[in-house]
């Protein structure tokens, strides 16, 4: 009669930890949707985003390695998207939603800029906007960048040459990075081809501080937690003695042979209960050996970022606030 | 023998429902300080809109002045710019000051106006540095309440689900309002310009 009422309990018990466990799970399940969620915005490839074929590839080249040389100079992002439409979106909402998607800028200092063409509508109606990070707002000012935009960028737009308008707008935005930080205007370095002897690099710190700091830490926690539990659970039942269920049983192995990597061993399980005294014993094969794989491959949760050459290794997490002047062309 | 296997018994009932206490407590518990986490966001989120809203007070008597000599048609709204700010002084309560800065934006909304329809005001460069600037505020004002909103949606979706909302309710968590959009902001105001 004991028996039984133990495992009603057991089950009842059991039942518990799989609700406690669904709900675990259930948490990291539910996620608001978002508005902006229904709406495509591209993704970066570079600094230089053209998704229009309005840059060849020479010009696409040369911007991104002047952004490159800016970043690595300065620490600032500079971001270039063209796109056809701005999905209805006013020029100042999709250049704001934009910048804080790709992160532009280094996440400790805000100072990426963003500039944004938009090519579909009437002469005269195309937006353009110049976004600036929350940190450089004191250095790009509303009215500077307005400028840019006017008397820099909209020129060349309507006559159609989108690199020098480019070109241009980003030597005028470096220029005013460059003089605030006590280093030689950018344009000197390209004309007199010296390698650059003060050039400070910032190197910043990516990734936050709280890495696990929304509900997705319940379900990293949760997770591990129910499979020690669960693991806990196994161990205990391991040493059930299968003739008179009580948990006595002691497990005693034995290499007979060893494995190598070329073949397989065997060992020698033996069963004791020291209730009931059921004893039994079986020959396991041991599996070959295998060479360590790696089970690590070097990623930890985040974003992997490449320095140096080669490919782009994405922005800064960096953040803008809403500075910044449009423009339409 | 009997006695032995009903401890045995009672002792794994007794850890598992250790165990089963001790999940349900540390769910309730990071359950909770997520709450509270997230309800930071939005009083951070909160202070962000303040600041902005600061910044275009500090920056409006600046502009104004140096543009009045350029705008004295606009007179009259530029006076009633500086009434409202003057009236944050006398603000108090959190939507006090609410309710001044949405005068404050509407005004420039019809500054805004009156500049598109005014060509000679249109051509002038310190008027359009001027445009440039407000902007520039009100376009911040509105990135910051569009994410103090998006703070809030968060929070309150936290809070309500099932079984969240009894733990919120336990701990006094409650729903926090949301910025509404102004009335009337779609209709463009009419601005008298006779002399």
């Amino acid at each position: 009669m004991v028996h039984s009422i133990f495992k009603v309990k057991k089950r009842l018990i059991t039942f518990l930890l799989l609700v406690l466990s669904s709900l675990f799970m259930f948490q990291g399940c539910s996620s608001s949707g978002n508005e902006a969620d229904v709406l495509n915005f591209p993704s970066f490839t570079g600094y230089i985003n053209d998704y229009v074929n309005k840059l060849d590839s020479s010009s696409k080249i040369g911007l991104e390695e002047l952004a490159s040389k800016i970043e690595e100079d300065t620490g600032s992002e500079i971001a270039v998207a063209i796109v056809d439409n701005l999905q209805g979106l006013t020029e100042e909402e999709y250049a704001v939603e934009l910048f804080e998607r790709w992160e532009i800028g280094k996440e400790k200092g805000d100072n990426g800029i963003l500039i944004l063409i938009g090519i579909e509508g009437e002469v005269g109606k195309r937006p353009l906007r110049i976004e600036v990070g929350y940190g450089l707002e004191g250095v790009i000012t509303d009215l500077e960048a307005g400028n840019i935009a006017d008397e820099i960028i909209i020129p060349e737009l309507q006559k159609g040459d989108f690199y020098t308008g480019l070109y241009n707008a980003i030597i005028a935005i470096a220029d005013q990075i460059y003089e605030e930080k006590g280093l030689e205007p950018i344009s000197s370095y390209f004309t007199e081809n010296a390698s650059p002897t003060t050039a400070e690099n910032e190197s910043s710190q990516t990734g936050s501080v709280f890495p696990l700091s929304d509900s997705g830490w319940i379900f990293c926690f949760g997770i591990p937690f129910i499979m020690v539990i669960a693991g806990m659970l196994v161990n205990l039942f391991k040493k059930r003695c299968p003739k008179c269920k009580k948990f006595k049983l002691k497990t005693k192995s034995t290499i007979l042979k060893k494995a190598t990597y070329a073949s397989e061993g065997k060992k020698l399980v033996e069963r004791t209960c020291s209730y009931c005294g059921f004893y039994d014993k079986k020959e396991v094969t041991i599996p070959k050996i295998k060479k360590s794989s790696s089970f690590w491959t070097g990623g930890s949760s985040g974003s992997s970022r490449s320095s140096g050459g080669g490919g782009f290794g994405g922005f800064g997490g960096g953040s803008s606030g809403g500075g910044g002047a449009s423009g339409k062309w | 023998m009997s006695k032995k296997s009903f401890w045995s018994g009672r002792k794994v009932f007794a850890i598992l429902l250790v165990a089963v206490v001790v999940i349900l407590a540390i769910y309730i518990i990071s359950t909770r300080n997520t709450m509270a986490a997230k309800e930071i966001e939005v009083d951070n989120a909160w202070a962000q809109v303040q600041n902005v809203y600061e910044r275009r007070l500090d920056l409006i008597p600046n502009l104004a002045s140096s543009v009045e000599a350029y705008m004295q048609l606009e007179k009259d709204i530029f006076e009633s710019i500086a009434q409202a700010r003057a009236g944050i002084n006398n603000a108090e309560t959190p939507s006090d000051i609410e309710s001044v800065n949405r005068e404050i934006s509407s005004f420039i909304g019809d500054l805004r106006v009156v500049v598109e329809d005014t060509p000679e005001l249109k051509a002038s460069e310190n008027v359009r540095d001027l445009m440039t600037q407000l902007e520039g505020t009100e376009n911040r004002i509105a990135t910051e309440r569009g994410r103090f909103n998006e703070t809030v949606r968060e929070y309150n979706t936290y809070i309500k689900m099932f079984p969240r909302n009894t733990i919120a309710r336990l701990f006094g968590f409650e729903a926090r309002e949301f910025f509404e959009a102004r009335e009337g902001a779609e209709v463009a105001p009419e601005v008298d310009l006779s002399l």
